[in-house]
């Protein structure tokens, strides 16, 4: 069981607000988004998730994790959480892939820290890990660099997938990508996410992106939640200003194709 | 009614890089041309050789093979009439504002450096100068008394993109390229930008741009015609309506379902 | 609008009105960049024993409190009093006002010697991140040669032909520091050289020189700004070994250096005469070091919001 419960939560870095009484709720199993553009904060939220918010940040309100409590919890307790229970995807596969470990090396290492496996039975998972994410065996002996974009993010997807984390938290994995591959990747976290029967908080500022990845999201303005529900239903009908900001970007930069019966 | 006057060439240009077993063909026989006043979109993933043609476009990089042409004048080589042409009347705007724009210059400053430098060579009034920057600014959407003394890590990306579209545009050049303008944009910005270039559509009828994109969703309301690059090939050009509602290549049925919801 | 003096609210606050006359901006940029400073309380300190030094030495000028050549033969080391507030020396020449006379030597050896530096250092700088890839080979190579000749052994081999001379420090100070400052501005330097609005600068046709001038030099300006500060304080330091060495500032002219170098060998005996030298040099060089330190925070306007307001 993995639910996350966000309650009331506020993060401040020097005296600045930057988030401001948030409450997310996401469900187990559920995939659920989190919208906004730049300078909105929904990266702070997901840093606040893992733990990983900078010294100098003031939080209050709570961030659990199933029945972990977050803010403010010990570093080895959250070390244990993070790769175990938690995975994340990141924005960049290219700065958050160590340039000098293969890819096979990269993927083991979640695995070595969690779990006490011998050798021949992390690279067996590891080749699987590689499969499922629809990778050719021989890529674990590459290097980040000789890799695609699109490849690089696969890697960084099976990385975060290896130890069967119950919760996945995509920081806008598919915003460096291009069109092509970014519904490839969104397609393949949702496989993934599905099979395994875990859930995702999956952030990014394009309503079109989260069409695809959620079911339900929150859209953030400003360090607040101004507008939350199912994803398909606030996309037909956007309340708020900024969500109708999203929402017309997003339209105008959807294809509105002759054959297409347009509303 | 006549053909607006052809602009820009390229001609069977195809590019090599590396020699023997390390050969890669990067572009192979592509042919484009520019007219003036018209907006071509050049579209194409990662790899696909998009870059590699618009620096050849641009003279910067050398075709293997094939030629560029800038009004009927050859583009080969830094002292050739086609490419001095080519460098007075072009401007380029990059991928990322924040990258191209000197975080310790203020928006006046970085606007009019294009002029200032051009000062030198043909007399432009100071005046002259602070007329095209407010000019050039107004026309993309910003107010020039609120940005003029602003530094850019005071600004959005996309108020930053626009502030480099009014730098590339205050020359009045005859072509401006675009290279993926939009890409490191959050999408709501987006809109700010492409708003800009049909104000420049608008105001300035004669100026043609090339747009680079990955994404046929980003230039669908302001290409005229499109090029679909793939591994160096051309693999569809037409007019805008014809790519996206009649598209022939396989990987451009794949681009058109991507920019579809 | 009114200056917010807060430095939080500052940041998040955005001038839309900002002043449209252009004329005074030089100096209120120096005015903003003093007061920047001055708020800070390791810049004020440092402020404080800047203004001082420059105050003493052109003081020093036209009166010390005894004229330094006044011996009192029958008061040698004595210790301080009201005739000597900081005792004598071994001929009876009063401390205080060769202390006094030491800091203009101090501050013009510190300063021609970064002036020296900073214009070699920029030259060398800008050769390194040329266009031209023989010059930025060749520079390179030098600068990376040429730095691992320590300072100590350019001055000794000057003062060969030139004797122990003011001109020695600042040559090899000059030499050293610039050659240190062209390699550590130079990652800064490289940054912008290759970045998007230098491509940009050269599509419009701008010269190379323009580019360096016009945007690699400010932007490599906070980083060169720190470095010759701290080599103020090193000249400072190196006149001292210099002159205690014999190939520094020559017997008769006053500096701190000179009189640490008569007194050292009497340390044991008479402590205090040792001691007011090395506390000024200390205190000095702490100073300059935090002055960079400060500067560069406050000179940049990306660092500094002030400064993007004038």
């Amino acid at each position: 069981m993995m639910g996350v419960d966000v309650n009331k939560l506020g993060i401040s870095i020097g005296g600045k607000s930057i988030v401001r009484d948030v409450n997310v709720h996401i469900g187990d199993g559920e995939r659920v988004g989190l919208i906004g553009s730049s300078g909105s904060g929904k990266s702070m939220i997901s840093k606040a998730m893992l733990g990983l918010l900078p010294i100098n940040a003031q939080t209050e309100g709570s961030v659990i994790l199933g029945d972990t409590q977050v803010v403010g919890a010990d570093e080895t307790v959250l070390a244990g959480l993070r790769g175990r229970y938690v995975g994340a995807v990141f924005q960049n596969p290219a700065s958050s892939l160590n340039p000098v470990l293969t890819v096979g090396k990269q993927i083991e290492l979640p695995l070595k820290l969690h779990y006490d496996l011998d050798k021949a039975d992390r690279q067996a998972r590891v080749s699987a890990m590689l499969e499922k994410v629809g990778l050719d065996a021989t890529v674990a002996k590459k290097y980040p660099s000789e890799l695609s974009g699109g490849q690089q993010q696969r890697v960084g997807i099976a990385t975060a997938l290896i130890t069967s984390p119950r919760l996945i938290i995509a920081d806008e994995p598919t915003t460096a990508l291009d069109s092509i591959t970014q519904r490839q990747i969104v397609d393949l976290l949702v496989s993934l996410v599905d099979k395994a029967g875990a859930s995702m908080l999956f952030i990014t500022h394009d309503f079109s992106v989260l069409a695809r990845a959620t079911t339900r999201c929150y859209v953030l303005d400003g360090g607040r939640i101004v507008e939350s529900g199912n994803t398909a239903d606030l996309l037909e009908h956007p309340q708020g200003e900024q969500t109708k900001k999203l929402v017309a970007a997003a339209r105008e930069l959807t294809l509105q194709r002759k054959q297409n019966r347009d509303d | 009614m006549t053909e607006p006057q052809v602009l820009l060439t390229g001609n069977g240009i195809t590019r090599i890089f590396g020699k023997g077993n390390e050969r890669q063909t990067a572009l192979d026989d592509v042919s484009v041309e520019v007219r003036a006043g018209e907006c071509l979109a050049l579209i194409g993933g990662s790899g696909s050789g998009k870059s590699t043609l618009t620096r050849i476009l641009l003279g910067l990089d050398r075709p293997t093979s094939g030629t560029v042409t800038f009004e009927d004048e050859s583009v080969d080589g830094s002292k050739s009439v086609g490419y001095q042409a080519l460098r007075r009347e072009s401007s380029l705007v990059f991928q990322s504002p924040f990258t191209s724009l000197d975080p310790r210059w203020t928006v006046a400053k970085s606007v009019a450096e294009p002029l200032k430098i051009q000062h030198k060579y043909a007399k432009i009034d100071g005046s002259d100068i602070d007329r095209k920057v407010h000019e050039s600014l107004s026309l993309v959407g910003l107010d020039p008394n609120e940005f003029l003394s602003r530094y850019p890590v005071d600004l959005s990306g996309g108020q930053a993109q626009r502030v480099a579209i009014a730098r590339a545009l205050v020359t009045d050049p005859k072509l401006i390229v675009a290279d993926e303008p939009m890409s490191a944009i959050d999408v709501a910005a987006r809109l700010q930008i492409l708003k800009a270039f049909a104000a420049i559509r608008k105001s300035r009828p004669d100026t043609a741009i090339i747009m680079i994109s990955h994404d046929l969703g980003v230039v669908q309301h302001i290409a005229d015609r499109i090029v679909v690059l793939h591994h160096g090939k051309m693999v569809e050009s037409g007019t805008t309506d014809d790519v996206l509602n009649r598209p022939k290549a396989a990987y451009t049925r794949e681009l058109v379902a991507a920019a579809s919801l | 609008m009114t200056r917010n003096n807060e430095h939080s609210a500052s940041e998040t606050v955005r001038t839309n009105n900002a002043p449209a006359n252009m004329g005074t901006k030089a100096s209120s940029k120096f005015t903003v960049v003093l007061r920047s400073i001055w708020r800070r309380g390791e810049g004020k300190f440092a402020l404080i024993v800047l203004a001082l030094w420059l105050a003493v030495s052109l003081l020093s000028l036209v009166w010390t409190p005894k004229s330094l050549w006044a011996t009192d033969g029958y008061h040698v080391w004595a210790k301080p009093s009201a005739a000597h507030w900081l005792g004598t020396d071994g001929t009876g020449a009063d401390v205080f006002s060769w202390l006094m006379a030491g800091a203009r030597t101090n501050l013009f050896i510190a300063v021609l010697a970064v002036v020296f530096a900073g214009a070699l250092g920029i030259l060398l700088m800008s050769a390194m991140v040329s266009r031209s890839s023989a010059l930025s080979n060749v520079s390179v190579v030098a600068v990376d040669a040429l730095i691992s000749i320590p300072t100590v052994l350019i001055a000794l081999i000057l003062a060969v032909p030139m004797g122990a001379s003011v001109v020695v420090i600042i040559i090899a100070c000059g030499i050293g520091y610039g050659l240190n400052l062209a390699r550590i501005a130079r990652p800064q330097a490289l940054l912008a050289a290759n970045s998007d609005y230098v491509a940009s600068a050269l599509s419009y046709g701008a010269s190379g020189f323009s580019v360096i001038w016009h945007h690699i030099l400010p932007n490599a300006m906070p980083t060169i700004m720190v470095q010759l500060s701290l080599s103020a304080g090193t000249a400072v330091l190196a006149e001292s070994g210099l002159t205690y060495l014999g190939v520094g500032v020559p017997s008769g002219v006053p500096s701190w250096g000179h009189s640490l170098a008569t007194s050292v060998k009497f340390i044991n005996v008479y402590p205090l005469t040792v001691l007011w030298p090395g506390l000024i040099v200390t205190i000095v060089v702490v100073a300059l070091n935090v002055f960079g330190d400060v500067l560069r925070d406050v000179i940049d306007p990306v660092t500094n919001p002030e400064l993007r307001e004038v």
